[in-house]
């Protein structure tokens, strides 16, 4: 039997479960439903007049905002015709009284005042060859309607007016071409049928990403947790499935549903990228949701395994909801409206590169075709993202088989543990380019201290021979392991090093009360993780550790403090809590020698009676 | 199927053992039954040769070849239903012998015989598209045995199968053993319902602290440990100070006397075999004393574990 075949026959019976019954026909109409559901919402969003849909548009660069256009081209912008009678009346009293209306002032007068006030600006700024005219027709404007050329009072007008900046040329070439009247429109929607397709293309790619990176993972995740809530997947251990193909069949039925329902949505963002986008960018984004979605499914099927037997298979649902919905939120903000400063964020979550390629590939966004640099940036943070995070999914395929096996052996073997140690270092460094010297550079540097230590404790956890041993009878080889972390970390100081090359003040993470709080830091960080993978936890356990946890971070001031670059050699920031009170800095050397015993403590294997 | 142990040991540590040192050899065709008390290695030894946990020392051999590197061709040969192993709620008795089926690389064609003829020799025929969750704990107990002979094993492991099941479902699950065992599957088997091994059992093994105590045909090991009474409890209408007048002249220890139902009963310990009984009650009817029920409270093989067990403590 060929490796493919292999998969198949995994994966059928999982896939058979996952479609009994009726269920096939449900999702089927599921899929049918939201495909509707997303040609409705691409029509209403392309040509709906209302607040939202002209919102959504300005949002995604698909027509000027309406505060842009009135200033720019001098109309005003009403939604309805009885609005737009009501202003034309009043615009026809306002204009005979072009030097000051009396009374009430309404947005016709505001408008007037603002464009006079514009005339006067245009015709006293510099000009040159090409504007010359222009300002002569603006003084003639104000000459006929007999206003004084005087420069407007900057504190209730434009305190700025240039003709080398296009918006200010434009408006003030409008208000000339409308001789100071301004247009009354009635706001329609100014997208065609193409931006249509275009529009129903982008959501279906949105809800591709939701399907890919937020329901697909949860269901992966939910699965699992409840086959060991249940004690349902020791049976399936005896089978003739291998553990991997256990897994891949496990996975494999738990994304059908979410496969069947994307399918239409694939087939609906291949056909209008096909019409009016760019389909590499597109296919880029659905292998950046792919490989986004296996990393993720295996980081939730992990959770799933390994809390699975203590919290209910919902509790967990709903945490791996709030987790995944989190970062989507996240990743969907810093993909469709990146900056130059987030581009390093592609590589470190999938949503964002994801959301950010089939953005691409439909509605470019602006900066893009304007920085060709920043596009590049963003190609390689998107390749490289897409790379680890494939490794790591890989690396949790690994983890996952081997923990199903129940084998006494760890999770992760050495290398293996230390290639995963080496991608995340890299990718949180790439994600977070932090700048040692400069502006706030250390805040980069600490702030990435802390998001190492989230893989870190993740792979340390998975190098502990857990096996189906009983919690307290686990050995743990604490030194070896903490060996392990420590060269961890001195690979991720060398990436952050590497960065920053060329910048001097690199050799201030050498400043010894700099290492010595970063090697408390990740002694700390690893003790916990060991503690919590290799002993049972119980109330008071679980209190301490979430102390512990928290109270490492005290270490990061510290860093960030005594990397900074002409620090001084003040000795009241050796213990931070000190400058609060001298007690508090007693407390805090205590706390700093005691929480790491404790851990180290609770590690030695407990004594047979 | 034959299955040997050679000096199989487990340890999850490195340092404390679950079992050790256990030599067995299992015979083709056989209902082997494994006895020890919670705690003595029966479940390792039984997930052992399921080959869900791997030995840390000695070898396994299933007709005399050594388990191979990749267990998933010989796990197709054995079927194991694990201790504590529920059923998918929402599967229907059909849908969860396809899922384990398939879960057997079973073609579809052979597979969906399978279904029927299972589900027929298993009396849930009637239920076939009833929820597991709704059907009755016999039912589902039986649902489990049939996933595990679904691919026809020749290796039938079954830890502790009995429990928790009412006197009509052990019945029923004699008869399947029974039946299983007839059709050359090799059934390993523990329960701490020993009156039921005893009579079910070819062989048996002993485990006690991960160690084997004793192993061989049940016969032999009875009469290895030279138990030869049988307890019994009987339930008079009338005439208990007679009985017990009448029982003092036999061959009988009286344990204790008491009431059950607002009827005396008797409980005694009876020197010799099962005619030895019969004798015994033939003397009561004829003393007068109205004999309800006589039924047997212990078996041989509940003696002997007994017996080791004292000699543990001793």
């Amino acid at each position: 039997m060929s490796r493919l075949d292999a998969l198949r026959t995994a994966a059928l019976p999982f896939v058979t479960r996952s479609l009994r019954g009726g269920r096939l026909r449900r999702l089927l109409s599921l899929s049918l439903m939201l495909s509707v559901l997303t040609v409705i919402l691409g029509t209403w969003i392309t040509f709906g007049d209302g607040d939202f849909e002209e919102d959504v548009r300005v949002a995604f660069d698909l027509e000027e905002s309406r505060w842009s256009r009135q200033q720019n081209d001098y109309v005003i912008i009403v939604d309805s015709d009885e609005e737009a009678a009501l202003l034309q009346a009043e615009l026809g009293r306002a204009v005979y009284s072009l030097d000051r209306a009396t009374g009430y002032y309404t947005q016709t007068q505001s408008t007037i005042d603002d464009g006079i006030a514009t005339l006067r600006w245009a015709a006293t700024a510099n000009t040159d060859r090409s504007t010359a005219d222009d300002a002569r027709a603006a003084q003639q404007i104000l000459d006929r309607a007999g206003l004084p050329t005087i420069a407007p009072d900057s504190q209730t007008t434009w305190s700025w007016f240039n003709w080398y900046t296009e918006e200010h040329a434009r408006r003030a070439r409008s208000i000339i071409a409308k001789n100071l009247v301004p247009t009354i429109e009635v706001y329609h929607s100014p997208l065609s049928t193409v931006d249509a397709v275009r529009i129903t293309g982008a959501i279906a790619g949105g809800f591709l990403g939701l399907l890919l990176l937020v329901f697909g993972p949860l269901l992966a995740g939910t699965q699992i947790a409840q086959e060991v809530h249940e004690n349902t997947l020791q049976p399936l251990t005896g089978t003739s499935l291998r553990a991997r193909e256990l897994i891949l069949g496990l996975t494999a039925g738990a994304l059908l549903p979410v496969a069947i329902v994307a399918a239409p949505q694939v087939l609906l963002l291949l056909a209008t990228v096909a019409f009016v986008g760019h389909p590499i960018a597109a296919v880029g984004g659905l292998v950046t949701g792919v490989v986004g979605c296996f990393f993720l499914s295996m980081l939730a099927q992990l959770l799933g395994h390994t809390l699975g037997a203590q919290r209910s298979p919902g509790v967990l649902g709903v945490s791996l909801l709030g987790f995944l919905g989190v970062l989507g939120i996240i990743g969907a903000v810093f993909g469709l409206n990146p900056t130059r400063a987030t581009l390093g964020v592609f590589t470190l979550l999938p949503e964002a590169s994801t959301a950010h390629l089939l953005r691409s590939s439909l509605i470019p966004h602006p900066m893009f075709a304007h920085d060709a640099c920043a596009a590049h940036s963003a190609d390689w943070a998107v390749v490289l993202g897409t790379v680890g995070l494939g490794v790591l999914g890989l690396l949790g395929l690994r983890t996952l088989q081997r923990r199903i096996e129940r084998t006494s052996a760890p999770a992760l073997t050495r290398g293996e543990a230390l290639l995963g140690a080496v991608v995340s270092s890299l990718l949180i460094v790439l994600a977070n380019p932090g700048r040692v010297s400069g502006y706030s550079g250390e805040a980069y540097y600490v702030l990435n201290l802390a998001l190492i230590a989230v893989p870190f404790a993740a792979l340390l956890m998975m190098r502990v021979p857990v096996g189906d041993a009983p919690a307290t009878l686990r050995r743990v080889p604490t030194a070896a392991l903490l060996g392990e972390l420590g060269l961890w970390a001195l690979i991720q100081g060398i990436a952050a090093v590497a960065l920053e090359h060329g910048h001097h003040e690199s050799s201030m993470l050498l400043q010894p009360v700099a290492v010595f709080y970063t090697a408390w830091y990740f002694a700390v960080v690893g003790l916990l993780a060991l503690r919590v993978a290799a002993r049972p936890l119980g109330l008071a356990s679980r209190i301490w550790v979430a102390f512990a946890a928290v109270f490492a971070l005290i270490a990061l001031p510290h860093v960030g403090r005594w990397i900074r670059p002409y620090h001084g050699s003040d000795v009241d920031h050796l213990f931070m809590l000190g400058q609060a009170s001298p007690f508090l800095g007693l407390v805090q050397v205590i706390l700093m020698v005691v929480v790491p015993l404790t851990l180290l403590r609770a590690l030695r294997r407990p004594a047979r009676g | 199927m034959q299955v040997e142990l050679r000096d199989l040991g487990k340890t999850y540590d490195g340092d404390a053992w679950a079992i050790r040192g256990l030599t067995l050899q299992i015979p083709s065709g056989s209902i082997f039954g494994l006895i020890g008390p919670n705690g003595a290695g029966k479940s390792t030894t039984l997930r052992i040769l399921a080959t869900v946990v791997s030995p840390s020392e000695g070898s396994l051999l299933f007709d005399g070849a050594p388990l191979p590197a990749d267990p998933s061709a010989i796990r197709q040969k054995i079927g194991f239903l694990g201790d504590g192993n529920p059923l998918y709620k929402h599967m229907t008795p059909a849908e969860y012998l396809r899922f384990f089926g398939q879960c057997y690389r079973l073609p579809a064609r052979a597979l969906e015989d399978a279904i029927e003829e299972t589900l027929l020799t298993f009396d849930l025929a009637g239920k076939r598209d009833t929820p597991s969750g709704e059907l009755s704990k016999g039912m589902r107990q039986r649902l489990l045995i049939a996933r595990c002979l679904i691919h026809r094993p020749k290796l039938l492991i079954l830890d502790e199968p009995a429990d928790g099941l009412d006197p009509r479902s052990r019945s029923d699950l004699r008869s399947i053993l029974l039946k299983t065992k007839a059709q050359g599957v090799t059934v390993l088997v523990s329960s701490h319902i020993l009156r039921e091994l005893d009579d079910l059992c070819d062989d048996v093994a002993i485990l006690q602290r991960g160690r084997l105590v004793v192993a061989g045909r049940v016969q032999e090991i009875v009469q290895g440990y030279e138990v030869s009474r049988l307890v019994y409890r009987l339930r008079v209408l009338s005439g208990q100070d007679r009985a017990l007048e009448i029982l003092q002249r036999e061959r009988v220890l009286v344990e204790s006397t008491g009431e059950e139902e607002g009827l005396p009963v008797i409980n005694l310990q009876v020197q010799g075999d099962e005619a030895a009984m019969a004798d015994i009650l033939a003397a009561l009817v004829q003393g007068g004393v109205r004999v309800v029920t006589a039924s047997r409270v212990r078996s041989r093989l509940e003696d002997v574990y007994n017996r080791l067990s004292d000699d543990q403590v001793n």
